[in-house]
């Protein structure tokens, strides 16, 4: 790794700017679970909930993503609170704000023009940032990892080890490929702005696709297309990952960073 | 190996830059055009133009920041934009607009910037950051301009390069701080390197500059030594006529064809003069002048009546 590092100063460098920012993330998300974890003894002990989820209309049961568990189960619990929404949340803002801040942001700050006044190709910066932003999006998913399986055990949330695996590494993916969409964007336009807001709003329209893709019948093949589908359907932490998701993933990943790239070698660097 | 020796292998060796035709234009207008201009090795040259000339513009494509929509860029034997790598191994660059990591110490962004260059090693580091008392261990964020700039300098000197590209290097130096920078330059090419030196200052220029290439709007239009811009017989004069002669002088003056820049003044003229002495003696053989006085003008004149010229 410390060789790595020292092959790779643009990405030791993007490390060292990031520390910070990471280091709070971190920090944030760790709270986060823990609260969540801490109101479960409470839930499981109230009365009726899951009777209450078997009246629940099966649509609406879909649309919160929670029609292939119980949310009375401390799997299904910590699925539906943290997984289904917040944790993707946690690490897009997370992996999006480093891609954009990676090639466009340097560029912005002027810092972009003297590393490339030094002998390192374009293709190497941009590999970097990729690897940047996906070494963010793990340590992120390391740090979820194990806050849930110190806190499983605390208030016996019954939580598998693979389980959170899966579902942590569908989540990680997941961000990684909207960090590499708003890294590529920014990198091939110069814009933050643009690779930002492309980005959140192309997250925004995939989540949608994806939760309402068992609903509206014409959103049904919609699914397919959407990240959010691949890294957390059939609720990984209460099934089990899809492991063969991952390969698709990293492989739809990869095409964004290569199309990125491309432009990104092409064209002329604003001043 | 004598003199002669050394000279012909200068001559063999390709030239440090070289463009040809080198145009590039953006949506907004401004940009270069046909720009063709020859950067012998061992030289400074200075490359002179108001701000928005296309100084930056021209730099950038020696880089590959920038590609020319037209012409091209040989910067030490290799193509501007399939031997980028091989040219930016050998140069140093000095951004007209440096923007530093702003969290992190001099030192740090010094060993940043040569862990980017990792065959060519730091070796005068030390010595730089001694001679312009660089400030490394506080961070970025809260040096002044000028201790910002010093770095800049120390980064594009620090590996030792074959070219050097500075773009508005003194911005922010004081006086005494130029002076160094100026030993600087003249050391580094007395030991074979080569400076592309842009400003829009003469001053700086003609210290230091063996070829001066003028560029505005775009266009370079004049490439010539420091002496020759010199010589170009600008003259700086200043006459004092008789009070009841000075409504006659003044037609006079007006009407010569090499006085510029006239000024009237009580009792006086102050002019720019670009002709031999003969016709402006002989059209004031009729004037009572009191006292003439000429001196030759400094680079700062030549070059505001090249701009005239232009106009």
């Amino acid at each position: 790794m410390s060789s790595l590092l020292l092959r790779w100063p643009v990405l030791r460098h993007g490390l060292r700017e990031r520390r910070r920012s990471l280091l709070w993330w971190s920090l944030g998300v760790a709270v986060y679970i823990a609260i969540i974890a801490a109101v479960w003894p409470s839930i499981k002990s109230a009365p009726g909930l899951a009777e209450l989820e078997q009246q629940l209309p099966e649509v609406l049961l879909q649309l919160m993503g929670a029609e292939n568990y119980s949310m009375a189960t401390g799997a299904g619990f910590i699925s539906g609170e943290l997984f289904g929404f917040m944790i993707p949340i946690f690490v897009m803002v997370l992996t999006i704000g480093a891609g954009g801040a990676a090639i466009a942001g340097a560029e912005d700050r002027g810092v972009l023009d003297l590393v490339l006044s030094h002998p390192i190709t374009r293709r190497s910066v941009f590999r970097q940032s990729a690897a940047l932003i996906a070494l963010d999006a793990i340590i992120f998913g390391v740090v979820i990892v194990v806050s849930l399986m110190v806190a499983s055990p605390i208030v016996n949330l019954g939580l598998s080890f693979p389980n959170v695996l899966g579902a942590v590494t569908g989540i990680v993916l997941l961000g990684i490929i909207f960090g590499w969409l708003a890294l590529a964007i920014g990198a091939a336009t110069g814009s933050r702005p643009l690779a930002l807001g492309i980005s959140g709003a192309a997250g925004a329209l995939l989540y949608l696709a994806s939760s309402l893709s068992g609903i509206v019948d014409w959103l049904r093949n919609a699914k397919w297309f959407s990240p959010f589908w691949w890294a957390t359907n059939d609720a990984p932490l209460v099934n089990g990952f899809i492991w063969w998701h991952a390969p698709v993933m990293i492989g739809a990943g990869l095409v964004v960073c290569v199309v990125g790239a491309y432009f990104f070698s092409k064209r002329n660097l604003a001043a | 190996m004598g003199s002669s020796g050394d000279n012909s292998d200068r001559l063999s060796a390709p030239a440090a830059i070289r463009t040809e035709n080198l145009t590039m234009s953006y949506a907004h207008g401004r940009g270069i055009e046909n720009v063709s201009l020859t950067v012998p090795r061992g030289s400074v040259f200075g490359f002179l133009g108001p701000n928005g000339a296309g100084k930056t513009t021209t730099i950038r494509i020696f880089f590959d920041l920038l590609r020319p929509q037209k012409g091209s860029a040989e910067i030490l034997g290799h193509d501007s934009i399939k031997g980028s790598i091989a040219i930016r191994e050998r140069t140093g660059y000095l951004p007209g607009d440096l923007a530093l990591p702003h969290s992190m110490t001099g030192k740090e962004v010094l060993e940043w910037l040569s862990s980017l260059r990792p065959h060519t090693p730091p070796v005068r580091r030390d010595e730089l950051v001694e001679r312009f008392k660089v400030q490394l261990d506080r961070p970025i964020k809260q040096l002044s301009k000028g201790n910002r700039q010093k770095i800049g300098l120390v980064q594009a000197f620090q590996h030792n390069p074959e070219l050097v590209v500075l773009d508005e290097p003194t911005s922010g130096l004081d006086p005494l701080l130029q002076d160094e920078f100026h030993r600087l330059v003249r050391d580094y090419v007395g030991n074979g390197g080569t400076v592309f030196l842009s400003s829009h200052s003469l001053d700086e220029v003609q210290h230091t500059a063996d070829l001066v290439g003028v560029i505005r709007n775009g266009e370079l239009f004049t490439v010539e030594s420091v002496t020759s811009l010199r010589h170009r017989g600008l003259r700086r004069i200043t006459l004092t006529v008789a009070p009841n002669d000075v409504e006659r002088c003044w037609n006079i003056l007006r009407d010569l064809e090499d006085v510029t820049d006239l000024d009237r003044h009580d009792g006086g003229f102050e002019f720019a003069y670009g002709g031999t002495y003969a016709p402006l003696i002989s059209a004031l053989a009729n004037v009572e002048v009191i006292d003439l006085l000429s001196r030759a003008a400094d680079l700062d004149e030549v070059f505001l009546d090249l701009y005239r010229g232009e106009k």
